[in-house]
């Protein structure tokens, strides 16, 4: 009898010691930082602000915006030995959620960083299912239902058509043809002493940055048939060259 | 000594429970589980391929019915006036009778014949045109389609939220209050996955639990045999009736609805559609992705004689010669796929309005 209770006492201790165990503890002791990243939507330097705003694109054909939003997931960092630092993370630029705008990143190895990367979509892991959370909740509106994939970017507004007065503007950029690898330069951006720097996007670079997109020709576009693709194709390449570096605070 | 040896025996329980508990994710809401749920085992019918259940949504009795009152509660709607089951009607094997299109909250026409809701466990692809990968991403599609209850996700959750009953159940069910829209995917994904339709009088023939008539037996041959139906290359005989795959059958050489092309965009999925299952398609009329026929006799002459050539045309119906069944060999064929109704199915209590 007394042998059993020796054996469940060491049996429970070795229960004990292989919990603590489970636990993991840091091994390395890099400091880190926390560093903000804010996105400033512009056009053309002027803010975006949700009141009708007309601007002005590089054809010269006038449009607002009343929703833009769009994914910047998986942000990684490069610092000048060229180690990547990658956040796994999601988040939604909205213009109508001035606090979603600001990306928290979280324990940053500090270091002097010389490049941003992100992608402006969701990865092709993540785009198969909308049994999720966070920004990739379905009810954030960024999902469709009809196709089983994320909206990449939503701009919807009106646009001065040059024939027939105002017309609207509904773009819903999408699929794994759209996805867009944005390349920052930074200005050895030193983590550990700043606290944050901000990003801007010119919705105008979006619309011309390499490819000029005519709104009398694409202004209702949801990435849904063939016609669509030379219009993503373009976006993509666009989008990859409307973000710049704008300053450390 | 007994109780020295049982109360160590229970301190080794909790220890282990400790243990692997910290594995888990735990809710971030307060209001955290109190009973977990009842697992729920759903049985691979005779004859039929295994169902694999994901593992990120286990069936549990409280999850399934939860799952069927939502299913059938019109609040899921804009205007609180329809549900999913006012267009999948169990009657007609969970089909909307007998309309060519159903009609949204608005009145407005949708474009698609209303697909039967059976079996669901075992398909890959879900829509006419396979536009949602999973059960679970499928059931936002109708909810959010203005053609049909034209509601918000995030309006639905709203309600259900604040509802009297909801935030208990999906408790009960999921282990917190707090509805999310992964939550009401996974619920109504879990009643969808046990609706299951395998008793037909065929399967009880399959069991040899009862006999098939002289015309049902010739209807199975020629079901079968490549020179006369040949219904079996793309509706697979046997259990599920259907090789889950997107075919184009010769309904049209110019498309309206480009089908699978609209998902894929690929110009080789012109004009092609879900094959269906042909379980209960007695029930399910009319018939195609645009419900263009009324009768099946009128699908069994599109087959002998009506389709038309594209370039996306089945290989299968190219290769098939006009005019190859008789009026009988019809009939018979007919009489076999009646025997795919299951009665059992259209009147389980476990798929009514609870």
């Amino acid at each position: 009898m007394k042998k059993i209770i020796l054996n469940l006492i060491f049996i429970s201790c070795v229960l004990l010691v292989s919990c603590d165990k489970e636990e993991t503890k840091p091994t390395t002791t890099i400091a880190t930082s926390n560093l903000n990243i804010v996105f400033n939507n512009t056009v053309s330097e002027t803010p975006i602000q949700l009141i009708d705003t007309q601007f002005t694109n590089a054809l010269n054909t006038k449009y607002t915006v009343t929703i833009l939003k769009y994914y910047v997931t998986n942000i990684s960092l490069v610092d000048e030995n060229n180690n990547e630092w990658l956040a796994k993370n999601y988040n939604l630029i909205d213009i109508a959620e001035p606090l979603q705008n600001t990306i928290a990143l979280k324990n940053v190895p500090n270091g002097k960083y010389t490049k941003m990367k992100f992608i402006l979509g969701v990865d092709s892991i993540r785009n198969t299912s909308g049994l999720q959370d966070g920004f990739l909740d379905p009810s954030y509106g960024m999902i469709w239902t009809w196709n089983t994939g994320y909206i990449f970017l939503k701009h919807e507004g009106k646009y001065t058509s040059s024939f027939n007065g105002v017309k609207p503007l509904r773009l819903h950029l999408g699929t794994n043809p759209a996805r867009a690898y944005v390349t920052l330069s930074l200005p050895a951006v030193n983590v550990g002493t700043v606290g944050n720097f901000t990003v801007d996007f010119d919705l105008n670079k979006a619309y011309s940055a390499q490819n000029i997109i005519d709104f009398n020709i694409d202004n209702d576009r949801q990435s849904s048939d063939a016609a669509d693709d030379i219009w993503i194709a373009n976006m993509k390449s666009n989008l990859e060259k409307s973000f710049t570096f704008e300053k450390v605070q | 000594m007994k109780r020295y040896i049982i109360l160590l025996m229970i301190t080794l329980v909790v220890l282990i429970f400790s243990c692997t508990k910290d594995d888990k994710v735990t809710p971030t809401n307060t209001n955290t589980i109190d009973t977990p749920a009842t697992p729920f085992s759903l049985a691979t019918p005779f004859g039929f391929p295994k169902i694999v259940i994901p593992t990120n949504n286990p069936l549990t009795v409280e999850g399934i019915a939860l799952g069927r009152k939502l299913f059938y509660d019109p609040m899921l709607s804009l205007n609180n006036t329809q549900s999913c089951g006012s267009c999948h009607n169990q009657n007609y094997a969970f089909t909307d009778s007998t309309l060519r299109f159903s009609k949204g909250i608005t009145g407005e026409i949708g474009t698609r014949n209303a697909m039967p809701i059976m079996n669901l466990a075992w398909e890959k692809k879900f829509f006419w045109d396979g536009g949602a990968a999973t059960i679970e991403d499928q059931v936002i599609g109708p909810i959010e389609n203005p053609l049909e209850m034209h509601e918000t996700l995030t309006n639905v959750l709203y309600k259900l939220n604040k509802h009297p009953e909801y935030p208990k159940l999906f408790k009960r069910a999921f282990g917190t209050d707090s509805i999310t829209s992964q939550l009401l995917m996974k619920a109504v994904a879990q009643f969808e996955r046990t609706m299951i339709s395998a008793n037909s009088k065929y399967d009880k023939f399959l069991r040899g639990e009862v006999e098939l008539s002289q015309d049902e037996l010739k209807g199975k041959e020629l079901y079968e045999n490549q020179d006369k139906g040949d219904c079996t290359h793309c509706h697979t005989f046997g259990s599920t009736f259907t090789d889950f795959e997107f075919r184009n059958n010769g309904l049209d050489s110019v498309f309206t609805d480009l089908g699978r092309e609209r998902v894929t965009k690929s110009i080789l999925d012109r004009g092609k559609f879900k094959t269906p299952s042909l379980r209960n398609i007695e029930l399910t009329a009319p018939y195609m992705h645009d419900g263009r026929f009324a009768t099946l006799e009128q699908v069994l002459e599109h087959y002998n004689t009506g389709f038309v050539e594209s370039p996306t045309l089945d290989v299968n119906i190219s290769l098939a010669k006009k005019g190859r069944l008789n009026e009988t060999e019809k009939q018979q064929i007919i009489a076999f796929l009646k025997t795919l109704t299951d009665y059992e199915f259209i009147n389980n209590p476990n798929f009514k309005k609870p």
